[in-house]
C-alpha cells in the first residue's frame, strides 16, 4: 500500500517548501489590515522548522534525529535556496544542520500557566532561519523545475522513504507560463512507497471564504483556482485523518489544496502536511 | 524463602538501539513489589521518566487502597518528577532541547503489590494472597491461573489498544487532567497463579491470542532471553506484533501445599531452568 513508509533516521522524509515573493506578498491578507502576507508567512515557516527540530529531540545525548530534510526555495527577484546564515545556497539541509544553524535566535516573551492557576510571563528563545522578502514577478515554472531538479536524485537516494513532500506557497498567478506541466513532471518523481505528494496553498488577497480541500472543481472560482486545484496532489491516508480530526470536512478525493487562506489556515494546512505516518 | 519469582525479558524496537529502549522495569522479590513503564517516544527523555517512575513504585509505592487518592498520586509523582530534573543537564541544553524538555516526558505506568496473609510461605497454602495494581497508559496486566486468564487489566480486548492512551507526565498542569484515568484493581492469588506485566505490543499481541482460543501464556511461560528474542522477531516479521520496544515481566506465586509439595516454584524452576532465588530490587 502506498504512502505507509514510517519515517526513521534509515529512511528520512523531505519537506521542501516553494515560497512565492513577488511584490504583492508585500500586501496583507485579505480584508485584514497588519503585518503583510510575506512576514506573516515568514513567521509560519519558522515556526514550523522550530516545530520539526523539537519533533526530532529525543534525549540529552543525541541531539536532533536527522528524521528529515528540508529546503526553502524562493521564487520572486530570484529562484532559489532562500534559507540565511550559515545554510545560505543550500537546497536541502538535514534537520540536524536547520536546528543547530538558525540565522538568529530573537528573545521572545509568552504567558503560560504557572500550574496554580494564574498566568506568567516567560522568556524563550524562538529561533529565525527565513525572512521576508516581496518583489517583482512570480517565476512559479521556474520554481517547480528547480524542485525537481533537487528531488530527483533524492528520490534515487533514498528508494524506501516516504515520498517527498513539496508546498508550494502563493499569492497570485505564475507569471512564467502555465505551471500545470512542471507540476505534473515534479509529481510523476516516485520512491517505492508512492509518488511526490505535492500540496498548494493560496493566499487570499480578497476577502471571502477559504476553499478547504476540495474533492472536485465545483465552487472554484477562476481558471487560476483551478489550475491550482488540477496541480495538487491528492491527501494520502494519514494525513487526510489528520486533517478530519482537525474538524476538516475530508472525502477521499480532496486534494492537498486550500484556496484564499488567512493566515489560521496556512499555519493549520503547515501542520497537517507535515504530520508524520510514524516516527521511529 | 521468597513467595515471588520474577523473571524479566526485554527487547528495543527494530532499528533502534538497546541504549534507545524507552520502556522500564523494576521488581523486588522480598518486598513483593513489581512495575513497568513504558516511555512516550515522542517525549524528551522519557526512558529517563519511565525508570523514576518505577523504581519509585518498588521502592515505595502510593497508598493503593480501593481508590487511590488524587492528592496521594499528586504527592507521589514529586519525587518520580524530581529525579527526572535532577538528571538533565539544564544548563547546557541547546535552545530546541530546552524547549523539547519544557514540554515534559510522559510515560505510561502498571504496578502490582503483593500482601501476604502470614509471614511464612510454609504455612499459607490454604490462605491466599492479595494483590492490588494501580495502572495508566495501555502497559498490561494478565494473571493467569491453571489453563484460564482470570484478570486482564486495564485493557480487556485487543481492538481497546488506542493510539494515544491517557499517560504519567513531569508536568503538573497535564497530570491534573491525566489522573482522572489512572485505575487500579485487586484480587486475591494462590500458589501457582502466574503474573504477566506488558507493554502493549506484546499485550495485544496476547489479547489477541487469548480471543482467538489460544493459550499464549504457555509460550511465555518457557522462555528464555534467547527464545524471547527469536519468538518476538518471528513475530514482528510476520506482521502479529507491532514494532515496538517489547518488555514482558513474569511473576510466579510460590507457596507450599499441605501435603508437603511446594506449589508454584516447581513451575517456576521448570520453566526457566533454574533455582528460585531472592532478587532485591532490580530494575533496568
Amino acid at each position: 500500500m502506498p504512502y505507509t513508509a514510517e519515517i526513521s533516521r534509515q529512511n528520512p522524509s523531505c519537506i521542501l517548501f516553494l515560497i512565492d515573493q513577488s511584490g504583492s506578498m508585500g500586501d496583507p491578507f485579505g480584508g485584514e489590515p497588519g503585518r503583510s502576507k510575506a512576514e506573516r508567512l515568514a513567521d509560519a515557516i519558522n515556526r514550523l522548522l522550530f516545530e520539526l527540530s523539537i519533533r526530532c529531540t529525543k534525549d540529552q545525548t543525541e541531539g536532533v534525529r536527522n528524521y528529515y530534510e528540508v529546503g526553502v526555495i524562493g521564487y520572486g527577484p530570484r529562484v532559489g535556496p532562500t534559507l540565511g546564515g550559515k545554510l545560505a545556497g543550500q537546497a536541502l539541509v538535514s534537520i540536524r544542520d536547520v536546528a543547530n544553524n538558525p540565522a538568529r535566535v530573537e528573545e521572545r516573551r509568552r504567558k503560560v500557566e504557572d500550574g496554580a492557576g494564574g498566568l506568567v510571563e516567560e522568556t524563550i528563545r524562538f529561533p529565525v532561519w527565513f525572512d521576508p522578502v516581496a518583489q517583482d514577478g512570480t517565476p512559479m515554472c521556474e520554481a517547480l523545475h528547480l524542485a525537481r531538479s533537487i528531488l530527483a536524485p533524492w528520490v534515487q537516494a533514498h528508494p524506501a522513504s516516504f515520498p517527498p513532500i513539496v508546498i508550494n506557497i502563493t499569492d497570485g498567478e505564475a507569471t512564467d507560463g502555465d505551471p500545470r506541466p512542471a507540476a505534473g513532471d515534479l509529481r510523476k518523481l516516485a520512491t517505492d512507497d508512492g509518488n511526490l505528494l505535492l500540496f498548494n496553498l493560496h493566499l487570499s488577497s480578497q476577502p471571502g471564504a477559504p476553499i478547504l480541500y476540495p474533492q472536485d472543481e465545483t465552487g472554484l472560482p477562476d481558471e487560476y483556482a483551478r489550475q491550482l486545484f488540477q496541480m495538487s496532489s491528492l491527501l494520502p491516508p494519514h494525513i487526510r485523518e489528520a486533517a478530519q480530526s482537525e474538524g476538516y470536512a475530508i472525502g477521499p478525493q480532496s486534494r492537498g489544496f486550500v484556496f484564499n487562506a488567512d493566515i489560521v489556515e496556512v499555519i493549520k494546512f503547515l501542520d497537517i502536511g507535515t504530520r508524520p505516518k510514524g516516527l521511529r | 524463602m521468597s513467595r515471588l519469582h520474577v523473571r524479566v525479558f526485554e527487547l528495543p524496537k527494530e532499528g533502534n538501539r538497546r541504549e534507545e529502549y524507552e520502556d522500564a522495569w523494576a521488581y523486588d522479590e522480598e518486598t513483593c513489589r513489581l512495575a513497568v513503564a513504558d516511555g512516550a517516544s515522542d517525549a524528551f527523555e522519557s526512558r529517563l521518566w519511565a525508570r523514576a517512575l518505577v523504581r519509585s513504585f518498588v521502592r515505595e509505592p502510593p497508598p493503593l487502597e480501593d481508590r487511590v487518592r488524587w492528592e496521594d498520586m499528586v504527592r507521589w509523582l514529586e519525587s518520580s518528577i524530581e529525579e527526572w530534573r535532577a538528571r538533565i543537564d539544564w544548563e547546557r541544553l541547546p535552545w530546541y532541547a530546552e524547549e523539547k524538555a519544557r514540554r515534559g516526558a510522559f510515560s505510561t505506568l502498571i504496578g502490582l503489590t503483593f500482601a501476604w496473609s502470614s509471614s511464612n510461605a510454609a504455612q499459607d497454602a490454604i490462605f491466599p494472597g492479595h494483590w492490588r495494581a494501580l495502572a495508566i497508559g495501555d502497559t498490561c496486566l494478565f494473571q493467569v491461573r491453571g489453563d484460564a486468564v482470570i484478570v486482564r487489566f486495564p485493557v480487556e480486548q485487543a481492538a481497546d489498544f488506542g493510539t494515544a492512551p491517557p499517560l504519567l507526565s513531569t508536568r503538573p498542569d497535564y497530570n491534573r487532567r491525566s489522573l482522572e484515568a489512572l485505575q487500579t484493581r485487586s484480587g486475591e492469588c494462590r500458589p501457582g497463579d502466574l503474573f504477566i506485566l506488558a507493554t502493549d505490543a506484546l499485550a495485544a499481541w496476547f489479547l489477541e491470542e487469548l480471543e482467538a482460543g489460544e493459550q499464549p501464556w504457555q509460550r511465555l511461560e518457557k522462555l528464555t532471553p534467547g527464545r524471547f528474542t527469536r519468538m518476538v522477531e518471528h513475530l514482528r516479521w510476520k506482521g502479529r506484533m507491532r514494532n515496538d520496544d517489547v518488555t514482558l515481566m513474569l511473576g510466579w506465586v510460590v507457596g507450599q501445599r499441605k501435603e508437603g509439595i511446594l506449589v508454584g516454584a516447581d513451575a517456576a524452576q521448570k520453566a526457566t531452568n533454574c533455582t528460585p532465588r531472592r532478587d532485591r530490587h532490580v530494575c533496568n
